[in-house]
């Protein structure tokens, strides 16, 4: 049955979405090495050709959409791009890179294996195409941009009356390959699966790679990617998805940023802007790119980016003020590190603050104020302690920086609702669902409504048991074993449980974000990454333990 | 002690990662239309090809030759994002929750059923008087006007088997030859063009 072996979607699609980019790939490697640094690891080079491919096809219908011209002019653009880009490389070929491992880069049987076994498994099962889902709407959309060469539709793609904009990038990569290819876009968008889900597992070993330094370890959180259940991008059967492609960036925003920390290293002393540049312009480049790529395609994971690293920044905070001088931890590239978790404090404080001060001429209950008042209250106590840290002033003081710290630690988990939590464990006791909110109803101190994360959406499946399992695992790692990764995972892991139990938290986070599905912020808990670390290390005590010759 | 505790989380990993190789839960979602996002080694390619569109590719080729671009269709739920996706038309027939503030008339045609059956002459005649004052609402909106109708004749499709529409396909044939031109008769679909 040749649908089932659709040869030639799996040919147009290894040639629309790597070759273009592993071309432009080689010239930029060929001229940086800050670059080949960056992308030694084998994951590193798809990742970056993929991502590279999608932008420049982007960027042509961008072009052609400007200008008025048809998208079936793709059949002509693309291939004369690959000429071009083949001679470039041929041109600027280098006589000493014809190491296979350069080439190549570092890649391992067992991940090979692992890749092959999730292409396999994902072409077997098929993309999420057999159930009337958002599926359908993404490959309407893209149906409509490549009929009208256009991202910008007249009328709404669906019944021609309800649009809404969508970030259109990977919208506009099917078209374009729908356009060039004549297969149909659910054949292209079921192959797709088994290639996105590949890149997505692909990239959360480079970002576990980043958090550890640890091969091993990467590796293993990599498997467990795929084995453990989990909320929202663990779902390998939907990897076709613009939320998807955005979860594949966002793990690799993680890795270039640890990278780019890496690549200032241990420096104490401030770096002005030029030698900054000068040392890390290809990670900000990388940054650039993948910031764009997130927010064109799906954008909310800007925000769980941002989001996450200042978590992490707030526990080095809470860890570093509770630490003795021989116990801080020092992420590398300090000062970068300190002027972003800075600049994410200022931001949270003021546009928290912002935010609370134009509610409050509205007649909302005390609950809700309570709810958007917490956070520029997180910020106050935070940047107090940031302060105290890092500035030697009368006012800094490293006692009462532990005791705001704990007092905020009582009163978060004072918003905890008991009934949340173990309606995790039993779903007779949920709270009543708002389906229209995609959340459940419950009441705050006052009486009055708030929003909490419907566990039944996802959430239950997602983190019996391993999710929740790793996040004292995860704590307790940061406390006995600090490190980047400890601190990191255990930072994220524990806030977005705490959003997903506290009504006060989830409804402030709602009412900042302006989001319906805040509870997303679950996918910030990497459990397999917490799991894979405590493997490794266990493993390494039952090794050294063993008797020796 | 550490390999207690290895053991333990290995007991743990291995629990939560039986449900890729659930011949049952396989099942279970199916009947309870379920949604199967993770991979399950017992989920074949069948599953994809039977409730997916992969079998009417060959009706919707011969169908875009037929049908006039921008133009609105009706049908069935599931067809209906078919046709979105294949075709260059607007569809009447979709989730509330995408529906947006648009074509509630349209809801309640389909969702009290009179759209359904169109065999009985009293819904008959208030859907065609429905398409006129359509017709007349939406002359500044030509896009709007219905001017076609997808029946799906698919027994197999398991997305069909909760839709009246498809599911009563047989008797919507003969009233729908009154109103509309049979365009084209294919394995699965059967295209009308309004008159």
């Amino acid at each position: 049955m040749p649908i089932y072996f659709n040869a030639a979607s799996h040919l147009w699609i290894a040639y629309l979405f790597l070759v273009n980019g592993m071309l432009l790939h080689w010239l930029i490697r060929a001229r940086s090495i800050g670059y080949q640094d960056l992308t030694r690891p084998f994951e590193a080079q798809i990742l970056a050709a993929f991502f590279l491919s999608i932008s420049v096809n982007g960027l042509i219908l961008l072009i052609l959409d400007l200008v008025d011209l048809p998208f079936s002019l793709g059949r002509a653009a693309i291939p004369l791009l690959t000429l071009i880009l083949l001679a470039l490389c041929i041109y600027t070929r280098r006589p000493h890179v014809h190491n296979s491992q350069a080439l190549i880069g570092d890649i391992s049987c067992w991940r090979c294996l692992l890749y092959l076994a999730v292409f396999v498994v994902l072409f077997y099962n098929g993309g999420l195409i057999e159930q009337v889902s958002d599926a359908w709407w993404h490959m309407s959309l893209a149906n409509k941009i490549g009929l009208a060469s256009s991202f910008t539709l007249e009328n709404g793609h669906l019944n021609g009356v309800s649009s809404r904009y969508y970030p259109p990038l990977w919208h506009g990569n099917l078209a374009l390959a729908h356009t060039v290819s004549d297969v149909s876009i659910p054949v292209l968008w079921n192959s797709l699966t088994a290639w996105a889900g590949v890149l997505k597992v692909m990239a959360f070993y480079l970002f576990a790679l980043a958090l550890g330094g640890s091969v091993r370890a990467a590796t293993i959180s990599a498997i467990l990617f795929v084995l453990l259940p989990g909320v929202g991008d663990s779902y390998l059967r939907v990897s076709a998805w613009p939320s998807h492609i955005a979860y594949t960036a966002l793990f690799c925003l993680f890795y270039t940023t640890f990278q780019l920390l890496d690549r200032l290293g241990s420096e104490r002393c401030t770096v002005s802007l030029p030698e900054l540049f000068s040392l890390a312009r290809v990670h900000i480049a990388c940054l650039v790119v993948l910031s764009m790529i997130v927010i064109f395609s799906h954008q909310l994971e800007i925000i769980w980016f941002a989001t996450a690293l200042l978590f992490y920044y707030l526990v080095v905070l809470v860890h570093n003020s509770f630490a003795g001088e021989q116990d801080k931890f020092t992420e590398s590239g300090l000062w970068i590190f300190n002027t972003a978790g800075a600049s994410g404090l200022i931001l949270l404080l003021s546009f928290s603050t912002y935010f609370f001060l134009t509610q409050l001429g509205s007649s909302h209950s005390p609950d809700i104020y309570l709810a958007i008042g917490i956070f520029p209250m997180i910020g106050a106590i935070f940047t107090y302690v940031w302060f105290s840290s890092n500035i030697d002033s009368p006012i800094s003081n490293q006692v009462l920086s532990r005791w705001l710290l704990a007092l905020l630690a009582v009163i978060v988990l004072l918003t905890v609702d008991i009934q949340q939590f173990r309606s995790l464990f039993d779903a007779a006791l949920a709270h009543t669902p708002r389906p229209a909110n995609y959340a459940a109803i419950t009441t705050g101190w006052f009486g009055h409504e708030l929003l909490i994360p419907d566990w039944s959406r996802q959430l239950r499946f997602g983190l019996l048991y391993s999710g929740v399992v790793s996040i004292p695992v995860a704590i307790a790692l940061a406390i006995h074993r600090p490190s980047r990764l400890t601190l990191f995972t255990a930072a994220t892991a524990t806030f977005a449980l705490l959003f997903c139990l506290s009504p006060y938290l989830y409804q402030g986070l709602t009412d900042l974000l302006q989001y319906h599905s805040a509870w997303r912020v679950s996918i910030l808990i990497f459990h397999p990454i917490i799991f894979a670390a405590l493997i490794e290390m266990f493993w390494n005590q039952v090794r050294d333990a063993e008797p020796t010759q | 002690m550490s390999l207690l505790i290895l053991l333990s989380v290995v007991s743990l990993i291995l629990f939560d990662a039986r449900h890729h190789f659930d011949a049952d839960l396989v099942t279970l979602k199916i009947k309870h239309q379920s949604a199967q996002r993770n991979w399950n080694l017992f989920y074949s390619q069948q599953q994809v090809f039977s409730a997916g569109s992969f079998r009417y590719e060959r009706d919707f080729s011969e169908i875009a030759e037929r049908i006039t671009p921008g133009t609105s269709l009706l049908s069935d739920l599931a067809t209906s994002y078919y046709a979105a996706t294949y075709l260059p038309v607007f569809v009447m027939n979709i989730h509330r929750h995408q529906q947006g503030m648009a074509r509630p008339q349209w809801h309640r045609l389909l969702h009290d059923r009179t759209a359904c059956y169109l065999d009985v002459e009293a819904n008959l005649w208030e859907f065609e008087k429905f398409l006129k004052l359509q017709e007349q609402a939406q002359a500044k909106n030509p896009h709007l006007q219905l001017r076609y109708v997808l029946l799906n004749k698919d027994h197999k499709n398991r997305n069909l088997g909760n839709d009246c529409f498809s599911l009563r396909h047989r008797h919507l044939q003969a009233p729908l030859s009154e109103i509309a031109d049979l365009v084209y008769e294919g394995d699965f679909m059967n295209l009308y063009k309004v008159r």
